[in-house]
C-alpha cells in the first residue's frame, strides 16, 4: 500500500467517525454539558473565593476538559463495535496505524469543538482575564489536545472492547496524562498570569516532547492492541 | 499448546509441595534473620535517631519494586516480540510482587515521612512517581482481571505494561521540574554511610523473597494455564481416551 | 524527641503483615490452580484412572 493509499484510508475513517458524530449531535451536546457541569462542581468545590478560583482556574479547567473527554474516546469505537465493522475494517489491506491516525483526529477535531465552548465558560466562571499574549495559550490548548487524544484513542481501542470499560479507560489513561496534565496546566497559568517569569516557554516545549513520546509509542503499539 | 508437560501423580507433588514450604520458610527467615541483626549493631541516627530503622524495609521494599518494573517491561517487550506465552505470565507473575512492593514502599515511606517531617504526604518526585508506579500496576492488574480470551489479555497487557513503564521516567522528570520551579525544599538526603551495609544485606534479603514471590506466582500461573487449555478441549468436546 | 517507637515497629509490622499475607495468597493460588488441573485431567482421561 502506498502512503497516498494509506492517507486516503485515514481521511475516510476521520470523515466517517466525523459525520456520525455530527449526525448524532447529542454526542457533542452532552459532552459540552458535561464540561460545563464540571466546571461548575469545581467553583462550589473551590470558591467562591475569587482568589482561590482565579488561581485555580487552569488546573480546574484541564480537569473538566479531561473528565468529559473521556466520554468520547469509548465511543469513537463503539460506532464500529455495534455493527462489527471492526473486524470488516481489519480485513481490508494497509497498515494499522492508519486507523489509529483516522480515529485520532476524529476525537481531536471533537474534543477541540469541545473546548472551544467549555474554556470561554471557564474564562467566565473563574473571573479570569485573558492577558496579552493569550494566542499562546490557544498553542497550550492544542498542544494539550494532541496529547490527551493520542493516548486516550490508543487505550480506548482496549476499554472498548472490554467490561467496564468506563472503569477502565480513565484507571488506565489517567496515569499516562499526568505529564501532559502538569505541563499544560503550569504553561496555561503562567501565561493567563502573564508570565512574569518566562516559566511557560519551558513547559510548552516539554509538552510538545510529551505529546511526540507519546504519539510514537502508541503507533508502535497499536497493531498489537487491534489486531486481537 | 505450548505448556510443557506437568507432572501430575500425587506422590512427587507433595515432595514439591513440601520442598516449596521449606524454601519459603528459609526465605523468610533469611529476612528476619538480616532484619535482627541490621537493627542490632545499628545506632541511633543524629537527627533521625531510631527513625533510621525504618529504612532497614522502605528502601529495599522500593529497590524491589524496581526490580519488578524492569521485569513487567522486559518480559512484555519479549512477549511482543516472540509472542510467547511464558513471557506473559512472567510479566503478570512480577506485577504482581510489584504492586505489592510498591504499595509497601508508599507506606513505609508515608510511615516514615509523618514522625520526620510531621505530614503523611509530599508532593515531591520520589513519592509521586511511586504513586503513578502503583496505579500503574493497579491498571495493569485489572485490565487482567477483566479480558478472559489469553491471548487478548496477553498482547493487551504487554502494551500496557510497557507504556506504562516508559510513564515512569516521564513522570518522575516532570515532578521534579515542576517542584523545582516552584522552589520547594527537596527531601533531605538521609543515608549516613554507617547504614549502607545494612541497607545493602536487606535490600537481598528482600530481594531474595521478591523472586520467589515472583517464580512461585509465574509456576502457578503456568498450572493455571494449562487448566485452562484443558478445559477449553473438554468444551470443545475432546473426551481425552486412549487416542487423545 | 517524640516516642517514634509506634512508627518503627508499626513500619516493620506492616513489612511482615504483607510478605506473610502475600505468601499465603501464593499458597492458596497454588492449591486451587493444582486442583482445578486435577480436576481437568481427570475429566480429561474420561474417567478411566
Amino acid at each position: 500500500m502506498t502512503w497516498r493509499d494509506e492517507w486516503r484510508r485515514v481521511q475516510a475513517i476521520v470523515w466517517k467517525d466525523l459525520t456520525t458524530e455530527r449526525r448524532s449531535k447529542a454526542g457533542i451536546n452532552a459532552v459540552v454539558f458535561m464540561g460545563v457541569l464540571i466546571l461548575l462542581l469545581f467553583g462550589f468545590a473551590l470558591g467562591p473565593d475569587t482568589e482561590a478560583l482565579r488561581a485555580a482556574a487552569a488546573g480546574a479547567l484541564w480537569l473538566a476538559i479531561l473528565f468529559s473527554g473521556v466520554l468520547a474516546f469509548n465511543r469513537s469505537y463503539q460506532l464500529e463495535l455495534d455493527g462489527g465493522a471492526l473486524e470488516s475494517l481489519l480485513l481490508y489491506p494497509g497498515s494499522r496505524w492508519a486507523i489509529y491516525v483516522g480515529k485520532l483526529i476524529a476525537n481531536l477535531v471533537f474534543v477541540l469543538i469541545v473546548e472551544a465552548i467549555v474554556i470561554p465558560v471557564a474564562l467566565v466562571l473563574y473571573q479570569v482575564a485573558l492577558p496579552p499574549g493569550w494566542p499562546a495559550l490557544i498553542g497550550v490548548t492544542v498542544l494539550g489536545t494532541v496529547g490527551f487524544v493520542t493516548l486516550g484513542t490508543f487505550y480506548a481501542a482496549m476499554s472498548s472492547r472490554s467490561r467496564a470499560r468506563e472503569v477502565l479507560l480513565p484507571l488506565l489513561l489517567f496515569p499516562m496524562l499526568i505529564p501532559v496534565l502538569l505541563s499544560a496546566v503550569e504553561a496555561s497559568t503562567s501565561l493567563l498570569g502573564g508570565d512574569p517569569m518566562l516559566e511557560a516557554g519551558a513547559w510548552v516545549r516539554l509538552l510538545g516532547a510529551f505529546d511526540i513520546i507519546f504519539l510514537v509509542a502508541s503507533l508502535l503499539a497499536f497493531e498489537y492492541v487491534i489486531e486481537v | 499448546m505450548g505448556v510443557g508437560t506437568v507432572e501430575l501423580s500425587v506422590a512427587p507433588a507433595r515432595a514439591r509441595r513440601s520442598t516449596g514450604m521449606l524454601i519459603g520458610l528459609g526465605v523468610f527467615l533469611l529476612l528476619a534473620a538480616t532484619q535482627a541483626y541490621s537493627i542490632s549493631i545499628s545506632t541511633p541516627d543524629r537527627d533521625m535517631g531510631h527513625l533510621q530503622k525504618i529504612m532497614y524495609v522502605h528502601v529495599p521494599a522500593a529497590w524491589n519494586m524496581m526490580i519488578a518494573y524492569f521485569i513487567v517491561a522486559i518480559a512484555s517487550l519479549r512477549y511482543l516480540w516472540k509472542g510467547r506465552e511464558k513471557d506473559d505470565l512472567l510479566a503478570a507473575a512480577a506485577a504482581e510482587t510489584g504492586a505489592l512492593m510498591t504499595g509497601l514502599t508508599l507506606a513505609l515511606g508515608m510511615i516514615w515521612g509523618k514522625p520526620t517531617w510531621g505530614i503523611w504526604w509530599t508532593w515531591d518526585a520520589r513519592l509521586t512517581s511511586t504513586a503513578v508506579l502503583f496505579f500503574i500496576y493497579v491498571g495493569y492488574l485489572i485490565l487482567r482481571a477483566f479480558v478472559d480470551d489469553p491471548d487478548r489479555r496477553a498482547q493487551w497487557s504487554a502494551a500496557v505494561g510497557l507504556l506504562g513503564a516508559l510513564n515512569v521516567p516521564i513522570v518522575y522528570m516532570s515532578v521534579r521540574w515542576w517542584r523545582t520551579l516552584h522552589q520547594v525544599q527537596s527531601s533531605p538526603s538521609t543515608l549516613d554511610p554507617n547504614y549502607t551495609l545494612s541497607l545493602r544485606i536487606n535490600a537481598i534479603a528482600i530481594m531474595i523473597v521478591v523472586l520467589f514471590f515472583i517464580r512461585h506466582r509465574y509456576q502457578t500461573m503456568q498450572l493455571e494455564a494449562a487448566a485452562d487449555a484443558m478445559h477449553e478441549r473438554i468444551a470443545l468436546g475432546d473426551r481425552g481416551g486412549i487416542n487423545a | 524527641m517524640p516516642d517514634n517507637m509506634p512508627f518503627i515497629i508499626g513500619a516493620f509490622a506492616l513489612t511482615w503483615v504483607v510478605l506473610l499475607g502475600y505468601l499465603v495468597h501464593l499458597y492458596r493460588a497454588r492449591r486451587d490452580a493444582t486442583r482445578r488441573l486435577q480436576q481437568a485431567t481427570d475429566d480429561l482421561s474420561g474417567g478411566i484412572k
